[in-house]
């Protein structure tokens, strides 16, 4: 029995996602979008600072072994946080949001593949041509066609 | 950057994966700020930008709290992830639609619809099989 309180807790993360990406772009205006990104992560890693006594305690740092390019996440996340809030006043939180999404899945399923770890070929072939032709279409926005509003 | 910080909470946990990824993170985006903008100042502050938009960064820790929370349920990971696609992209559409926290206020068009259901479609499918 899945609990409910569960789908609607990761739902709510969805919402949330979106608010911190929209906000972010709002200060990006201002300081510019990799401005943005310094606040978000010295904001985020303050406040998770704050929370770590109560997690630490069933969980402390062992960092021995763990590979050096794995501590370089943080590079990416910044260049995703300043790219996010320059493009997203531009082109919309929608159009911005599922891109990002589409990009996050092609790169993992590109990941899965060179480790050998594609479960199902069938699905992830069409799911990618899905994923394509989304980012397709939204690539002509000037053609008449988008006349058409609801 | 999921991958690499999936790999790294894998080796430590995700909320310590977090702060690091975060710690990281400020140096990265500072030294990118800093030789992009070739700013005199050292922190990219300006008093014209609502007070507010400063503190993103609170809910993002919050996301990586609640994303741990589901995923170590029953839910799992597939479940998680595809709720919380289906959420961002229902509320982007609501907040450019309603023009909610300073967005434009956008048109939706049924080019916009077309791409949001091939895009979410392609991705569950990946997520789910």
């Amino acid at each position: 029995m899945i609990p409910a309180y569960m789908l609607v807790l990761a739902f709510f993360n969805g919402l949330l996602i979106v608010t911190t990406r929209i906000i972010n772009a709002k200060l990006g205006l201002h300081v510019s979008g990799v401005g943005s990104a310094v606040w978000n992560h010295f904001i985020g890693f303050l406040f998770l600072a704050l929370l770590m006594p109560f997690h630490a305690i069933g969980a402390p740092l062992d960092i021995g072994g763990v590979p050096l390019y794995l501590f370089l996440g943080g590079f990416i996340g910044a260049g995703y946080v300043a790219l996010n809030s320059w493009v997203m006043p531009k082109i919309g939180a929608t159009t911005a949001t599922v891109l990002l999404i589409a990009g996050q899945i092609i790169l993992g399923t590109i990941i899965d593949a060179v480790n050998g770890k594609i479960s199902n070929l069938y699905t992830t072939t069409i799911g990618i041509a899905l994923l394509v032709s989304g980012i397709w279409i939204g690539g002509h926005k000037k053609a008449p066609a988008s006349a058409v509003q609801t | 950057m999921i991958y690499i910080n999936g790999e790294l909470s894998r080796h430590t946990s995700p909320a310590w994966s977090s702060l690091i990824a975060h710690f990281v993170g400020i140096f990265g985006s500072w030294f990118l700020w800093k030789y992009l903008s070739k700013s005199k100042t050292y922190f990219p502050y300006t008093p014209d930008a609502p007070k507010w938009s400063y503190f993103a960064g609170v809910i993002g820790a919050l996301i990586v709290v609640i994303a741990n929370i589901t995923v170590n349920s029953s839910i799992g990971l597939v479940g998680s992830l595809s709720l919380m696609i289906l959420g961002q992209t229902l509320f982007a559409i609501l907040f450019d639609f309603g023009g909610w926290l300073g967005m434009a206020k956008r048109k939706i068009h049924l080019r916009d619809i077309l791409q949001v259901i091939l895009i979410l479609a392609g991705s569950l499918l990946i997520v789910f099989y």
